[in-house]
């Protein structure tokens, strides 16, 4: 008999600060990497607030060394097509069962008061038909207020269990601008079971971007990894980043934001 | 009997001549000369670099809006063409975002089907500067996927601190070869076409048409076979900016899903300038040959 998974999304942010002409390293450990489940490393993103390229990077997987003896610009590994709108796609679906119910948590940052919402996209098992999760705000929000959207339109259908592919917010299009033009809320996602998607354990302060900001769209374009390049960590491995930093006189805080899904066995 | 897919880009630089005069493109230009099918996929289109001003069109690698195209396959006129102006022919037809203008992105390049570097083999990179643009640490990075272990690999390397123009130089790096273990699946390739100060927000990079690129393997049907490197555009042009406003980017003409040149086939073109004046313009033909 095939085992059957369930993949949790899970986003993992860690920040650095590299010294002039110094370097650094990032080690992003995984819930559950002394269990028997595997991580896909769906896309990473590589932060510097002042957006210039001196900033070198290399990757690795714990066990099997760097992939390169060399470090390169890092804005130079990004290659995801993003989408215009603020969509995160997952890199295996999600599985919620009739009756569970997601929540989502956002602040509005915006500079005006709007109407927001959030949007799971998702297939139905029982005839393969397109369903979406689904909430918004009754009222505007007024810039930099917490709110929480929990209504039963985000709970899975109960004739059915749906697979989740992507998440959407309202809150912001980010366009490439920089981190501090692009207008954007914090946002939380809860899957049923109350596990927050997004684990942070920086001991630097994310800046200009913000902690929880910034994940669902980068600020910049992704580097898109995924199984079909096999990023699938097996078990007590972990994605290790060591940077380089060109410049002689100033020192950068690097952010890294990994995004993927835990294999996880049901 | 097995199939080996093996990327091919055949690369030609073009003058056009004034307007109301067009030029039939030497037929042997995009020929099939090996012995296998040639799954052609697109032809690409890039403007002739334009060093030290001009319109945005020159600047940035596009073309005249109002050069009219013909296309067809020698000796097989099903998919023959009504003329039709470059812009209506070449759209770009992936609205993607990508590629942060204010720092040095790469453009990619995603195989449908993945070529296979042997164990002993590798990736040799070739690159030249047209552009007045400063250009600095060229870089080329490979994903790659082990074919036996299925675990991520990458062959990379960078150029030198400085290009001068019209200069040239081959990659120089361990992290090219494969590491010996076992054959890859080449999955995608980057590569970098400017230098952090010739983005301007909002543009497209202006070094996809003046920095240009060879990419082979060390061993095998080569991919880039002619001498000459291809503009960068021209090799990855699935690439726009977020607000490519001026529609300046590389542009594509993508062929009927399942189009083949087979071995002595011929693409056969007419290209007319219909109202502008003489261009030069970078044609590339892409496709995977079937290698049996």
């Amino acid at each position: 008999m095939t085992k059957e998974f369930n993949y949790l999304p899970f986003v993992k942010r860690e920040v650095i600060n590299v010294a002039a002409s110094g370097r650094g390293f990032i080690h992003i450990p995984f819930m559950g990497s002394t269990e028997n489940i595997r991580k896909i490393i769906g896309d990473v993103t590589v932060y510097e607030a002042t957006k210039v390229d001196y900033i070198n990077m290399r990757m690795g997987i714990t066990g099997r060394g760097y992939l390169t003896e060399d470090f390169y610009k890092a804005c130079v590994y990004c290659n995801a097509h993003r989408p215009f709108t603020q969509t995160w796609k997952f890199p295996k679906p999600y599985r919620i069962k009739p009756g569970q119910r997601m929540t989502v948590r956002q602040t509005a940052r915006a500079t005006t008061a709007a109407v927001k919402g959030v949007m799971f996209n998702g297939i139905r098992l029982d005839n393969q038909q397109p369903v979406i999760l689904h909430d918004s705000t009754d009222t505007a929000i007024a810039a930099g207020t917490f709110f929480t959207l929990n209504d039963t339109t985000l709970q899975c259908p109960h004739d059915t269990p749906i697979d989740l592919y992507s998440f959407t917010s309202s809150e912001n299009i980010s366009d490439d601008a920089d981190g501090i033009s692009t207008i954007v809320g914090e946002i939380q996602i809860y899957g049923p079971d109350d596990r927050e998607w997004f684990e942070m354990t920086s001991q630097v302060v994310p800046a200009p971007a913000g902690s929880l900001a910034h994940w669902v769209s980068p600020i910049v374009t992704p580097i898109e990894l995924g199984e079909g390049r096999g990023w699938i960590l097996d078990p007590g491995e972990a994605i290790t980043f060591d940077f380089e930093n060109d410049s002689t006189q100033t020192a950068s805080n690097v952010e890294v934001t990994v995004r993927g899904s835990y294999e996880v066995p049901v | 009997m097995i199939i080996h897919p093996v990327p091919r880009w055949i690369h030609a630089k073009l003058t056009i001549p004034q307007s109301g005069k067009n030029i039939r493109i030497d037929p042997s230009l995009f020929a099939n000369t090996e012995p296998w099918p040639w799954n052609i996929k697109w032809l690409s289109i890039v403007g002739q670099v334009s060093p030290g001003g001009g319109d945005y069109a020159a600047g940035y690698g596009g073309v005249s809006r109002v050069l009219n195209f013909e296309i067809g396959i020698t000796g097989a006129s099903d998919i023959n063409l009504v003329p039709t102006v470059g812009t209506a022919l070449f759209a770009s037809n992936k609205l993607i975002m990508t590629k942060f203008s204010n720092v040095r992105q790469g453009i990619s390049h995603k195989f449908d089907k993945p070529p296979i570097l042997a164990k002993d083999d590798g990736l040799i990179v070739d690159y030249q500067r047209f552009g007045a643009e400063a250009y600095s640490y060229p870089t080329f990075i490979a994903y790659c996927i082990g074919v036996d272990s299925g675990k991520p690999s990458i062959l990379s390397g960078r150029g030198p601190a400085d290009v001068a123009i019209n200069t040239s130089g081959t990659i120089d790096s361990a992290d090219l070869m494969n590491k010996g273990r076992e054959a890859l699946y080449v999955k995608e390739l980057i590569i970098d076409p400017d230098s952090y100060q010739g983005h301007v927000e909002g543009e497209t990079a202006v070094n996809l048409n003046q920095v240009h690129w060879r990419i082979n393997p060390s061993t095998g049907v080569q991919w880039m076979p002619r001498p000459n490197p291809i503009p960068a555009g021209n090799i990855a042009p699935f690439n726009r900016v977020t607000n490519d406003a001026r529609d300046e980017g590389p542009k594509m003409y993508e062929f009927p899903r399942g189009t083949y040149l087979y071995p002595r086939q011929r693409i056969g073109m007419r290209v007319t300038e219909v109202a502008g004046a003489a261009q030069t313009i970078h044609l590339c033909l892409y496709g995977e040959l079937e290698v049996s």
